[in-house]
């Protein structure tokens, strides 16, 4: 058992293979006890963080079709979309549970996995959160995510100009 | 190890809605302060839509920085128009020497295949009026509807390393139920090109079979060979006309790519494709600088590019029932080089498509191969 300390204090004990679905834990605790602090990460985001490395970590170690992601690894190769390889379906379908979040909690989480380099944590927060901008305007993005327009009107009006093409029959 | 879980859920929802408090005393902060530049990158490059990034340019200044810093872009184009002048212009001038049987299709050809031509002359959407060079380099047009270029829309993008354009539709208006897929890769010209068609496509009555061919319906070669009403019923015409169809397309394509090539010498893979499926044109990184390094060779005096002699290796199957049930009536398989290009076996072929086209390339190169050759045009 590893035991990780959030940085308002508390304490959580999860197995190894849980704690090792972060790059960076599992190379601190090769030379260091199993109490490993994590002063940034607070108790609320961590919880969530666990949460979602059990189940990856349940799912890793007991792949439930190891053929298919095997043939969606091979056919990606030659594949031209870009996205990653579509993993088992029931852990997909479970993810986009956990990404049911509001924006700041996904944010919180993002920095948090980036933080302790979980990669497939990261790929899923940052992809949801693409998908809420797409195909969003300017101003409700604006809106959405609390982000001050800092052009002055002039500055707007050129960018709109010379970007029309992004902005004509959506 | 269930203990340690335990803990974690009596500890949840305490801490939730502690956590909840402190973000509804948070409301007017920008959350996107939070996220360092390289992870708001990340999530431009996943929304890759070139008109969604225009849009996100305006958000705020910190937006329109890191989106001229985005790699991955994808340009739906949304309109195709044309300023071919006369589709004959055109085809007279693309085929050189047309000799066998390509010479006695040249009409049939030319009858049938308005189309690709018309549509192909201008991919991108510049209004009829404007020039070939106005409509590569994006100049603005006096046209009311205003169009602009994949080349316009890209300029404020400096660092694209994997572009892709989907056009709406394929080019080639196939007929209700003929099955045509190609994809092809250039350099500075085609390179090699596979096209798979099916003059029908059904479902089998009995599907989970291992796959079986049958390569002639009366007598003929079981393994998949042509049966001599093929040379005489049009089924070798439309396999040609498929074939040149499909060429031009690819052509016409690449054609396009020159300016988008040269502008962005970051590019390391661009692809060309359709919503429909149709036809796939890649290029790579050592094809994209080959482009840039070449000047283009049109074909006469149309708007593609010259198509070197070209060897054609050829596969038939009158019906080619695959493992999933599918079946292709008439599947025809070609895999196309030029001449000039020494052949390093049909592997690159067998994975041009994706499943279940995939299984299909690969039952029909275990048939008879049939070679042909083709003049350059």
């Amino acid at each position: 058992m590893i035991k990780l300390v959030s940085g308002d204090g508390a304490e959580f004990e999860v197995e190894e293979e849980v704690a090792f679905q972060s790059k960076i834990i599992k190379d601190i605790v090769a030379d260091a006890d199993d109490v490993i602090p994590l002063p940034t990460v607070s108790s609320k985001v961590l919880i969530q963080v666990i949460e979602y490395c059990r189940k990856h970590a349940a799912v890793n170690s007991f792949p439930l079709s190891p053929s298919s992601s095997a043939a969606a690894a091979a056919s990606s190769s030659s594949s031209i979309s870009y996205s990653k390889p579509v993993s088992d379906p029931a852990l997909r379908a479970w993810d986009n549970e956990f990404v049911k979040l509001n924006n700041s909690s996904l944010f919180d989480i993002v920095i948090a996995a980036n933080y302790l380099d979980i990669e497939e944590l990261v790929d899923l927060v940052l992809e949801t959160v693409a998908d809420r901008i797409k195909g969003k305007q300017a101003q409700e993005i604006r809106r959405q995510f609390n982000i001050e327009n800092d052009f002055t009107p002039e500055e707007e009006e050129a960018l709109r100009r010379e970007n029309s093409w992004a902005f004509q029959n959506n | 190890m269930s203990h340690g879980f335990s803990v974690a859920v009596a500890d949840l929802d305490g801490l939730r809605s502690v956590g909840q408090d402190s973000a509804a005393g948070e409301e007017g902060v920008d959350r996107f302060d939070v996220l360092p530049d390289a992870l708001l990158l990340v999530i431009f490059n996943r929304v890759g839509d070139v008109r969604a990034l225009g849009r996100l340019c305006a958000v705020s200044r910190r937006f329109r920085d890191l989106v001229a810093h985005v790699d991955d872009v994808v340009v739906r184009v949304d309109c195709v128009v044309s300023d071919e002048p006369s589709p004959s212009d055109g085809a007279g001038a693309g085929f050189g020497k047309p000799r066998g049987v390509f010479s006695k299709l040249t009409h049939l050809f030319l009858g049938s295949l308005v189309k690709p031509f018309q549509a192909l002359g201008q991919i991108l959407s510049p209004p009829p009026s404007c020039t070939c060079a106005d409509a590569a380099y994006g100049k603005p047009s006096s046209s009311e509807v205003p169009h602009h270029s994949p080349s316009e829309v890209l300029k404020n993008f400096e660092e694209i390393r994997r572009l892709r354009i989907e056009l709406p539709d394929g080019e080639l208006g196939a007929n209700e139920g003929v099955l045509l897929k190609w994809r092809a890769n250039f350099g500075s010209t085609l390179e090699n090109c596979v096209i798979l068609g099916a003059a029908s496509v059904e479902s089998s009555s009995n599907p989970g079979q291992t796959p079986s061919f049958n390569g002639a319906s009366t007598g003929g070669d079981v393994c998949g060979g042509i049966p001599d009403a093929f040379y005489t019923d049009g089924s070798l015409k439309r396999r040609v006309v498929w074939t040149i169809s499909s060429l031009i397309a690819a052509s016409a394509r690449h054609y396009l790519l020159y300016p988008i090539a040269a502008d962005h010498g970051s590019l390391q893979s661009l692809h060309l494709t359709d919503a429909d499926g149709q036809g796939v044109l890649s290029m790579d990184q050592r094809q994209i600088q080959e482009l840039r390094a070449k000047p283009l060779i049109a074909s006469g005096g149309s708007q593609r590019t010259l198509l070197p002699a070209l060897s054609m290796r050829l596969w038939y199957a009158h019906r080619l029932e695959l493992p999933c049930g599918m079946v292709l009536n008439g599947a025809t398989l070609l895999a196309i080089r030029p001449s000039n290009i020494e052949e390093a076996g049909g592997c690159w072929a067998a994975e041009a498509f994706e499943e279940p086209y995939r299984t299909a390339t690969k039952l029909l190169m275990k048939t008879k191969t049939y070679c042909l050759e083709m003049n350059s045009f």
